[in-house]
């Protein structure tokens, strides 16, 4: 199994790639301010900078051929196609962009004529129907030439999905969340801005409780993730609850990266590679909730709660 | 049944006549028409005399008095029905039956009612008997706003309750302005007035704690921001508009206790321009309930203010007015002074129920759905604010998990850093009072008011007495709340146990000095009848605080506290001696009784020698012995005097007098040579017995060890009078030629003896 660096002697994929905006409808938000945060600190916070240094440790079980083939896998995803000391980690990070953005990745499992896998082709979901485990793409007519079809049908042999784990919602749950996360303009209702455009200043609307409401909506959305929207000085919750949601979201972003890594661990298995990914040196899902518990009994203090689930270097 | 016999009663009960019916009538709404008339000559004839010149809020107060206004109109009512009765009568309908039992009774309760009110008519010549219409509608006012009141949480009625409350207090110091400015006023009536007054702030203090710390019932004050700590955008607006900083509004929460605590005041300052030490005597008492609500609830700063406040007063008054000291005066002192130890008091008793257990029961007895419930567990206001700023989050908390997730532990947390706060402070204060007290007696002193001075030191004594016996307490009680903290990464504020405790005993040692300074002043002063024994309480002080220093090996305290010990005891004797030329039992007793405090000052002064040795620190005798030196020159019959002191001040058969306080004094100091090392040998001779030996350079010290000998006032005249010039000739007793004989006997076997070499076991 040998795929070229150069993407133009690659195999081509099927599944067409096309430019569409964000996957859920546009937001009422202008600025779409909680949207970006909320995506880009679900990436970052899988960011662990250097494996060695940070005491984690990443293998892979198995021969050492098994071993370079499920490296080869990971590689798929990384632009350079290098062998990195952190490909896994990479690769994970690239998967959990795409599920961040909109809930599900979809991949083409691009074969070469030995029937090997050449190349992991990720598709948007923008037009993609989902039968029975296969998988129907109706391109957008602007996205292809005159000359090919728009309808891409791929067997489930060849397509890897990947969704948002059960325990945070779900592809329909994020997308929901995604969707209504930035339904509320940051900076008031329209009239509202109109209003202080023209220097006017709104007597009948009270700003504090728009600003309380938007804000409890915000917190209401991401409580599964316990994501803190970057409000370190919070008004409107306690400092306690603060932390608690800090906790829940160190759980949720790890309880992602190891749903994220155990996909990869299945691909490997369909794609009959005898190895797998064991990530060590993170506290686990069930740690982390369990030094929530112990915080919440006022076994620790925030102080040490937040050391023992922080990632290491992060 | 009944219904049968109506039949019956309107053929017994025959209808009145016309005539006497109209007649009786008219005789009814004449009698009321006279009451009503004779009501409002009264009301007139005060009004004349008092409501003439005063303010229209003091006049609205006599329309609006309750009982009279009732009256009057009851009265109104029983006039006028019977003149309807005759009117009908004389339309032609006929006269009623039960007109006659109803009237009856309704001119009956009008009569009987006059004599009532004609009593309180004389009251409205005393316009503060008016002031119960006020209380009772600023309690309305204040049911208002409290928690649960009719639109409580609602600012524009929070508002206007402020506004009308406002107004009341306006017409209460009005009142208290016209009872201090007459003659006929300000004397009970000024003063019952500000009883009530003081009532009414004791019992704000409790309801004050239902109301919401950021509601408008309390009012709010512009507060101008400093530029240099205002944010940068908001002061490069005000620039670039050449505007000001726009002020802040912060909610005054004792503008009611401001406002109303004048009264108070100026009822003081009225009755100490007078010198009506009676009334200022029972004003501070009053007072002091007040005071004791402040302390409570935790308002250390604001009951020891207005303390402070009255002192002030009073202090002006005695140094603007130079009249001599008196019972009355000295006692105004005393209980100023003892204020402040009812402050400490109160707060110690209020920290009681401040342990980590009792907060968290009452934390868990809030019901954070129900605001109402924040204001009926008694939180002081402090913990209010914090709970108040707690509630709207775990709301917020149960709008977004369903549940409320913060932990009562939390919460517990930050109460309990607003009490140890408040208790840091609180603690520095109480501290700072002793101080006060301390400062005050010092001008007092400057002033010539010595008796007063030395009634603020003996309130002084007992509140750092009090202090000393609660300060474990105290501390012990903040390090509960320190150890049941759960946060360590919180600003926990910091209580220096241990400087705390040595500024309290730098304030004891102060106190002391002051004590014995006057002992002199006292004694030299012209005495008052009337006030307690401050000069019999001070020497005796004294001379267990010489006691403590020697024990103590606190040289530098020696003279300061001997010299006037030991003039003020002399002083003393003279005072209490015997006049009566005829020697009899009863005089010898009296004797005996005049002696004990010399007594008392040769038993220190042994002890003083005993434990200069011990401490092998001369300095601790040198001083007493430098007293004494100056005494037997200017007074060559001073020896033969204190030979015959001890001679006849100590009965042979009988415990003496103050014999306690001497034997507790020995056992002190056998405490201390107890603890002397000790070394045991073999016999001389044959080698069976053992002997102990005191491990100690001094034959005194190790005399006194080894036999328990520790009578203070023979080892003195042992080893300071009897060798004084003439006093080996006068008899100090066989206890003194002994210990006398032992030690030369031991300094013999020092210098001399065979058993050089004891075999130690």
């Amino acid at each position: 199994m040998r795929t070229p660096r150069n993407f133009d002697e690659r195999p081509k994929p099927r599944t067409r790639r096309f430019a569409v905006g964000p996957s859920v409808s546009p937001s009422v938000d202008a600025f779409a301010l909680d949207f970006v945060m909320f995506t880009q600190d679900l990436q970052s916070s899988l960011l662990i900078h250097d494996a060695d240094e940070s005491g984690v440790s990443i293998t892979f079980e198995g021969t050492d051929e098994e071993t370079t083939r499920a490296k080869h896998i990971c590689a798929l995803l990384d632009e350079h196609l290098y062998h990195r000391r952190d490909s896994v980690l990479k690769a994970v990070s690239k998967v959990v962009s795409y599920l961040a953005y909109s809930g599900r990745a979809l991949f083409e499992i691009v074969r070469d004529a030995d029937g090997q896998v050449a190349d992991l082709s990720q598709f948007p979901l923008h037009g993609t129907w989902l039968v029975c485990g296969n998988c129907m793409q109706v391109a957008p007519a602007g996205a292809v030439n005159t000359a090919e079809s728009r309808y891409v049908f791929l067997r489930r042999a060849d397509l890897w999905r990947i969704d948002m784990p059960r325990e945070l919602g779900g592809y329909d749950g994020h997308r929901k969340l995604l969707a209504n996360l930035s339904r509320w303009p940051s900076l008031g209702p329209k009239f509202y801005r109109k209003d202080m455009e023209v220097g006017h200043w709104p007597k009948d609307f009270v700003i504090k409780d728009y600003r309380r409401a938007y804000e409890m909506n915000r917190y209401r959305l991401t409580r599964k993730w316990g994501w803190s929207g970057r409000d370190w000085h919070p008004e409107y919750i306690t400092e306690y609850y603060q932390f608690y949601r800090l906790l829940t979201f160190r759980w949720a972003t790890e309880v992602l990266r190891r749903h994220v890594i155990e996909e990869f661990n299945i691909l490997f298995r369909r794609l009959g590679i005898a190895s797998s990914i064991r990530v060590s040196g993170l506290p686990s899902p069930e740690f982390i909730l369990d030094a929530r518990s112990r915080m919440q009994r006022g076994e620790i203090d925030f102080a040490e709660a937040s050391k023992i689930t922080a990632p290491p270097l992060h | 049944m009944e219904l049968l016999l109506v039949p019956f009663v309107a053929t017994r009960w025959p209808i009145p006549e016309s005539s006497s019916y109209v007649s009786w009538l008219g005789s009814l709404a004449q009698i009321g028409g006279v009451f009503i008339a004779l009501y409002f000559t009264a009301v007139t004839a005060a009004a004349g005399a008092i409501y003439a010149t005063v303010p229209n809020n003091i006049r609205d107060l006599m329309t609006r008095e309750r009982v009279g206004n009732i009256y009057v109109r009851y009265l109104t009512q029983a006039t006028f029905i019977p003149l309807c009765l005759i009117a009908l009568n004389l339309a032609g309908f006929p006269p009623l039956r039960l007109a006659l039992p109803i009237l009856i009774i309704l001119a009956g309760t009008g009569i009987i009612a006059f004599a009532a009110l004609g009593r309180r008519a004389f009251d409205l010549f005393d316009p503060t008997r008016l002031a119960g219409s006020l209380f009772g509608e600023l309690g309305r006012w204040l049911d208002q706003v409290s928690a649960g009141g009719f639109r409580w949480k609602d600012p524009e009625f929070q508002n206007h309750a402020h506004r009308q409350s406002n107004s009341i207090v306006d017409g209460l110091l009005t009142l208290a302005d016209l009872a201090a400015t007459h003659e006929n006023l300000e004397s009970g009536p000024l003063l019952e007035f500000s009883v009530q007054i003081l009532a009414l702030l004791t019992e704000y203090q409790r309801r004050k704690l239902r109301i919401p710390t950021d509601s408008y019932w309390f009012g709010q004050k512009h507060e101008h921001p400093s530029w240099y700590m205002t944010d940068d955008s908001t002061t490069s607006m005000a620039h670039q508009t050449g505007t000001t900083l726009t002020p802040n509004f912060v909610r005054q929460y004792h503008w009611f206790e401001d406002r109303v605590e004048t009264i108070v005041v100026k009822c003081f300052d009225v009755n100490i321009r007078r010198a009506r030490v009676d009334n200022v005597g029972e004003l501070l008492s009053a007072a002091g309930t007040y005071v004791d609500a402040l302390a409570r609830s935790g308002d250390l700063n604001r009951a020891t203010a207005l303390v402070e406040r009255v002192r002030e007063k009073w202090e002006r008054h005695c140094s603007e007015n130079g009249a001599p000291e008196s019972p009355a005066r000295v006692g105004i002192a005393d209980v100023l002074g003892s204020l402040q130890i009812q402050v400490l008091v109160a707060y110690r008793s209020a920290i009681e129920q401040l342990s980590p257990e009792s907060t968290a029961n009452r934390i868990q007895s809030v019901h954070w759905s129900r605001v109402e419930s924040l204001y009926s567990k008694r939180f002081p206001s402090a913990e209010l604010r914090l709970l108040e700023w707690v509630a709207p989050r775990l709301e917020a908390e149960n709008e977004i998990e369903g549940k409320i997730r913060t932990p009562n532990w939390y919460i517990q947390d930050l109460i309990a850093r607003a009490q140890m706060e408040a208790m840091v402070e609180n603690l520095n204060s109480i501290v700072e009072r002793g101080s006060e007290l301390q400062s005050w007696s010092d001008r007092l002193v400057k002033a010539g008011l010595v008796w007063q001075s030395a009634a603020v030191l003996a309130r002084e004594l007992e509140y750092l007495n009090k202090l000393a016996a609660h300060k474990g307490f105290l501390a012990a009680r903040f390090e509960a709340l320190n150890a049941a903290k759960h946060l360590s990464d919180l600003q926990w504020p910091k209580f220096d146990k241990t400087e705390w405790v040595e500024r309290a005993g730098k304030l004891r040692t102060r106190l002391n000095r002051s004590m014995a300074l006057h002992i002199l002043l006292l004694k030299d002063s012209e005495a008052v009848t009337g006030v307690p024994d401050y000069l019999g309480q001070f020497i005796h002080e004294t001379a267990e605080n010489l006691v403590d220093v020697l024990l103590k090996n606190e040289t530098s305290e020696v003279q300061v506290l001997f010299a006037p010990l030991l003039r003020g005891t002399l002083a003393l004797f003279e005072r209490m001696k015997p006049s009566d030329p005829n020697f009899d039992v009863w005089t010898e007793q009296k004797l005996q009784i005049a002696a004990a405090p010399v007594i008392d000052l040769l038993e220190l002064s042994g002890f003083s020698k005993l434990l200069a040795e011990l401490h092998g620190e001369e300095k601790l005798w040198t001083p007493i012995a430098t007293a004494w030196d100056s005494l037997f020159p200017k007074n060559p019959r001073m020896l033969p005097w204190l030979a015959a002191v001890t001679a006849g001040g100590l009965p042979r058969f009988q415990i003496p007098h103050r014999g306690l306080v001497r034997t507790n004094w020995s056992m002190r100091v056998q405490r201390e040579l107890n603890q002397l090392p000790r070394r045991t040998f073999l016999g001389r001779g044959s080698g069976l017995f053992t002997r102990e030996e005191i491990d100690h350079p001094s034959p005194l010290v190790r005399y006194c060890a080894k036999y328990e000998f520790h009578d203070g006032w023979e080892i003195f005249a042992a080893l300071y009078l009897a060798k004084q010039p003439g006093g080996e000739n006068l008899r100090w007793g066989h206890s003194v030629t002994n210990l006398t004989e032992a030690l030369e006997r031991d300094q013999e076997d020092d210098t001399g003896g065979d058993d050089e070499n004891p075999e130690e076991l």
